[in-house]
């Protein structure tokens, strides 16, 4: 069975908002673990914690369903003023990331720090700006 | 001289690491490349996942054969089932339509299709069966 987990931490705002919150995610994400990673993030939201660094430095594997989770949370946590990023991917997760175009959708940083570093009140995405519908033939 | 493998899983999203495990060390033994074998171990958890969720369902009594075949060219995978019809070789919903949806499913058979170099789709007296091919670079 794949081990996954997720652990928690804080980092301090750049700006005088709220705390970033850190989930940095350990193992392998598949569409067995999701439910795993889909409850830590749903209980930010619940707790009304909108600025999130998902931090992949010790994430081994993903698989579609973790990509599924990612993508469920990014624009419900852009509605409540803050956003979903993603730091420190592994190359082998960068890779399915990158496949997928996941990096058109989140702001990607090399390390949570650097992530927590860009939520400036100025600089939140807006809440709804999905890609533009490709031209129709 | 080509080696051939064989393994029979329960119809449980809790194989799929015993799954990628496998498939890691066939792809060792085929002489992929370390990318190559990560794609294909990718491409396989996809088609297995598959099975299970859309073929086997809510029957965790089934099975799912994977079945590989080590030869001077790659490796080649089967991934048979007794469940519901579902090809993954019919046309998926376009990434970017998907993306700008913000779709939490509809990323699995996009990865799959680029990810090996070839994929076909039987069904036959009940029996599913996707193979999946991934080519030495």
């Amino acid at each position: 069975m794949a081990s996954f987990s997720v652990s928690f931490r804080d980092l301090p705002p750049p700006d005088d908002g709220p705390a970033v919150h850190v989930l940095d995610l350990h193992g392998e994400l598949d569409a067995h673990t999701a439910p795993e990673f889909e409850n830590a993030l749903q209980a930010c939201v619940d707790q009304g914690k909108t600025r999130l660094v998902v931090a992949g430095e010790a994430l081994r594997y993903v698989s579609s369903a973790g990509l599924g989770v990612f993508m469920a949370f990014l624009e419900p946590v852009r509605q409540g003023g803050g956003d979903l990023k993603v730091a420190a991917l592994t190359e082998e997760v960068h890779e399915v990331f990158d496949l997928l175009g996941f990096p058109l959708l989140f702001d990607l940083a090399p390390t949570a720090e650097a992530a927590a570093a860009r939520f400036t009140e100025a600089d939140a995405p807006e809440a709804d700006t999905p890609e533009p519908a490709p031209p129709t033939a | 001289m080509p080696r051939a493998y064989t393994l029979r899983i329960a119809g449980q999203t809790s194989e799929l690491a015993r799954v990628r495990q496998h498939v890691k060390t066939w792809a060792e033994e085929a002489g992929l490349s370390a990318r190559a074998a990560r794609q294909i171990q990718t491409a396989v958890d996809e088609a297995v996942a598959n099975a299970i969720e859309h073929g086997i369902r809510d029957r965790p009594a089934e099975t799912v054969v994977i079945q590989a075949r080590a030869g001077r060219n790659g490796l080649s995978v089967t991934v048979r089932h007794r469940g519901d019809r579902f090809d993954p070789t019919e046309p998926p919903v376009p990434l970017a339509e998907v993306r700008r949806q913000r779709a939490v499913h509809g990323y699995g058979l996009h990865l799959l299709r680029a990810l090996v170099d070839e994929m076909g789709y039987t069904h036959s007296s009940g029996t599913n069966e996707v193979r999946l091919v991934k080519r030495k670079a």
